[in-house]
């Protein structure tokens, strides 16, 4: 691999004489005051909880606000007119912002090692490779994060680390139950696996997948353009793991598998949508582009969130041909065809409502409005028509599976007509010249 | 000097949501010039640039630098261009040579000409006794010099600057327009933005008038290829005849005149300026100023915009 420039900026930045031997003189500090109060059992403690705070809490921070750094500093466009590759940029950025953490790591993982023979630590290398790919998976989401921000606002906000953070915890929270749960397992596809070596595997797999999207969006930003196949493949992967923890046998009910496939992709749609950015000229970059050199070219302009709803709307009538309406569920008869055509319906509302705000010539707010819009849609209105007595108005706003479905596909309907006109109208104004 | 056209252009478009910031623009920079891109606040001059530096992404039309196509290829054209955009930042706490050390890498220069490159733009931009100063230790002037540094330490072929005296002081001003000039002799192709057009006159050669996003003119300034200069001749004492009488001479074109003031175009040619110029003695016109006009970009600037917005 070819040094990165970035990351070498980044040693002389960050691994100056004093701050070198500053990292390994605490460390030792503490360890040596662990092993005084409680041996070696409290310096493999310790030593766990210098990575979590070193590697995930501080590295994250770190990472997060690298690219915001070259904003700030306005140093991010000669960056993107280097000859830099998007793979030595994101490896650089990501290693580069945090090599002070990972010098510090690398003393830390020793001692985890050293201190967990010596007390014979069931399971140390699962816990070292859990560990190790946690903090890059975390640290590069932040960073991609971050990058996502700027390509979809063109700006940027420094509490983003602090959301980066929370993530962050909510990670270490998830992980954490499962840390010493030697002898418990997974069945995964009907593969008996230790809860904490698939929790290792797994947080090395989506570290992978992490690091290919950071690297795709980061090409993005380096005016690389790419058709948005690496998206269909990670939802597709993240469906197909997803579904190995489905209690129900291969072949029992596949039609309850492909449900679940659906709401999966349904759910990547509306976290596409909201994180994604949506630049109303791509739509006619995709025309020029298609007119100009064909379809197949074209196809970079097609964001993720329109890959997922292309997903989602595959698996829903897939799904609808099944003619499986009323299949049983932990004993609860649930109308699927109905379900999913209602979801399917109020996916493309809420979408539309993303989309009408974000063609204001000022969306910096778009996609904050659109939040507060569908919070109305989903919580404030049912919870005020639930109070006055006026429940069966739900019906109207969101998918809901009742005797009165008709009604609530019909308001679906006439809300995505509402909103289709809306925009057609904003487009022409202001967009059509 | 002048050679094939190094920055090409063509039926560009670029819009911001609700806003048309370049309207089917078509351009084109010949090799070794210095072109002059001017125009109000607003008319699209660094959207431009940027579109062509590969920082952004038009809505239709095509640009080919050095015959690669931007649009296309954007990593490998940066290495074929700089760019110092109108804001720019520097690494604070790096030394110069970590910054040039840390641009050339950037840029793709091997490991073994790393330091012929570094000493090499240190010494075009007169920063070789600086390069082991921190970079937050300069001058307003010096971290432009810094700056510009960085952009071309690849030596590339095309050189793009946006604003690029900006908050700069006159001797520093100077000072630039003297590397532009070196820059283009050493066989760059530069294309500056900017709206003060008394510190454009002194490098550049070509002027490209942007307004509404658009190219209303594109004209060459320079002197040498024409073979017409713009002389003033001004008389000690009134001379009602002078103008008729420069009238009568073949070679020279009345432009205006009065009887002490007056404007002709005439040949390069010194020998033909001469001769006038004892005729002119010989008949007794009290000639106490012969010279050519200084090239007046500013009037051509505004000359040119009056006619777009007339013609509008």
């Amino acid at each position: 691999m070819k040094m990165s420039p970035e990351f070498l900026r980044h040693l002389w930045l960050e691994m100056t004489l004093h701050r070198r031997l500053m990292m390994p003189t605490v460390l030792l500090f503490i360890f040596f005051i662990a092993h005084a109060l409680g041996e070696w059992s409290a310096v493999h403690v310790t030593a766990l909880l210098s990575f979590v705070v070193l590697g995930l809490l501080w590295g994250v921070r770190l990472a997060g606000e690298a690219l915001i750094d070259e904003i700030d500093n306005r140093t991010w466009d000669q960056q993107r007119m280097s000859a830099i590759t998007p793979w030595q940029m994101s490896w650089g950025k990501l290693f580069g912002s945090t090599v002070y953490i990972w010098y510090g790591l690398l003393i830390v993982v020793v001692v985890f090692l050293l201190s967990g023979l010596r007390i014979g630590e069931p399971m140390l290398w699962a816990k070292l490779l859990l560990l190790l790919s946690g903090a890059v998976l975390v640290q590069a989401l932040a960073l991609l994060m971050s990058l996502l921000m700027v390509r979809r606002s063109g700006r940027h906000r420094r509490s983003l680390s602090n959301l980066a953070l929370i993530a962050t915890l909510l990670f270490i929270m998830t992980v954490a139950p499962y840390y010493d749960e030697y002898y418990a397992q997974f069945s995964w596809y009907g593969l008996v696996i230790s809860e904490l070596a698939f929790f290792a595997l797994s947080s090395l797999l989506f570290c992978g997948w992490a690091l290919l999207g950071l690297y795709r969006t980061m090409g993005e930003e380096l005016q690389l353009k790419h058709r948005p196949l690496l998206w269909l493949g990670f939802s597709l992967f993240l469906i197909f793991y997803i579904m190995g923890f489905s209690p129900l046998e291969s072949g029992d009910n596949w039609q309850l598998n492909l449900a679940g496939a659906f709401f999966i992709a349904l759910l990547l749609c509306y976290v596409m949508i909201f994180i994604e950015r949506k630049e109303p000229l791509d739509l006619r970059r995709f025309q020029i582009t298609r007119a100009e050199q064909g379809g197949y070219a074209a196809l970079i302009y097609l964001p993720c969130w329109l890959v997922s709803l292309l997903l989602v709307v595959v698996l829903g009538l897939l799904l609808l041909l099944v003619d499986g309406p009323k299949m049983n569920i932990l004993e609860i008869v649930l109308p699927f065809n109905q379900l999913v055509l209602l979801s399917l319906l109020f996916l493309i509302r809420d979408i539309a409502i993303f989309i009408y705000f974000n063609l204001t010539k000022q969306a910096q707010r778009a996609d904050a409005t659109a939040l507060v819009y569908l919070t109305l849609l989903y919580l404030l209105l049912p919870m005020l028509f639930s109070v006055i007595g006026l429940g069966s108005l739900n019906n109207l706003l969101m998918p809901a599976v009742t005797t009165s479905s008709f009604v609530t596909l019909l308001s679906g309907g006439v809300q995505c007509a509402v909103l289709g006109w809306l925009i057609y109208q904003r487009w022409v104004s202001d967009y059509r010249h | 000097m002048v050679g094939r056209a190094l920055i090409e252009v063509k039926n560009l478009v670029f819009e911001y949501p609700g806003t048309l910031a370049l309207d089917d623009v078509s351009l084109s920079i010949a090799e070794g010039e210095i072109a002059a891109l001017v125009g109000p606040n607003g008319a699209g001059k660094t959207t431009l640039m940027r579109a062509i530096s590969g920082l952004e992404t038009p809505m239709s039309g095509s640009i080919q630098v050095d015959q690669l196509d931007v649009l296309r290829y954007p990593r490998q054209a940066h290495q074929r261009m700089g760019y110092l955009a109108d804001f720019f930042g520097l690494y604070d706490e790096l030394t110069l040579r970590q910054a040039l050390h840390y641009a050339a890498l950037a840029h793709g220069i091997d490991a073994e000409k790393l330091t012929p490159a570094i000493e090499l733009a240190a010494q075009r931009l007169q920063l070789k006794d600086r390069l082991e100063q921190q970079v937050n230790e300069l001058s307003r002037g010096l971290s432009q010099r810094l700056a510009i540094a960085q952009a071309i330490i690849h030596q590339p072929k095309v050189l793009l600057l946006d604003e690029p005296a900006a908050g700069l002081d006159p001797q520093a001003r100077k000072a630039l327009s003297e590397l532009f000039l070196t820059l283009r002799d050493q066989g760059m192709t530069l294309l500056v933005s900017s709206h003060i057009l008394a510190e454009l006159e002194e490098y550049c050669s070509v002027m490209v008038v942007v307004e509404q996003g658009r190219i209303i003119d594109q004209q060459s300034l320079h002197t040498t290829q024409s073979q017409q200069e713009t002389f003033r001749i001004v008389c000690a004492t009134p001379s009602p005849t002078l103008p008729s009488v420069l009238q009568h001479y073949p070679e020279v074109e009345l432009i205006r005149g009065d009887q002490h003031d007056c404007l002709v175009q005439l040949p390069t040619d010194p020998q033909i300026q001469h001769q006038l110029l004892q005729q002119l003695l010989s008949q007794g016109f009290s000639v106490h100023h012969f010279a050519p006009m200084p090239r007046n970009m500013q009037e051509s600037y505004l000359q040119t915009v009056k006619q777009y917005q007339e013609g509008k």
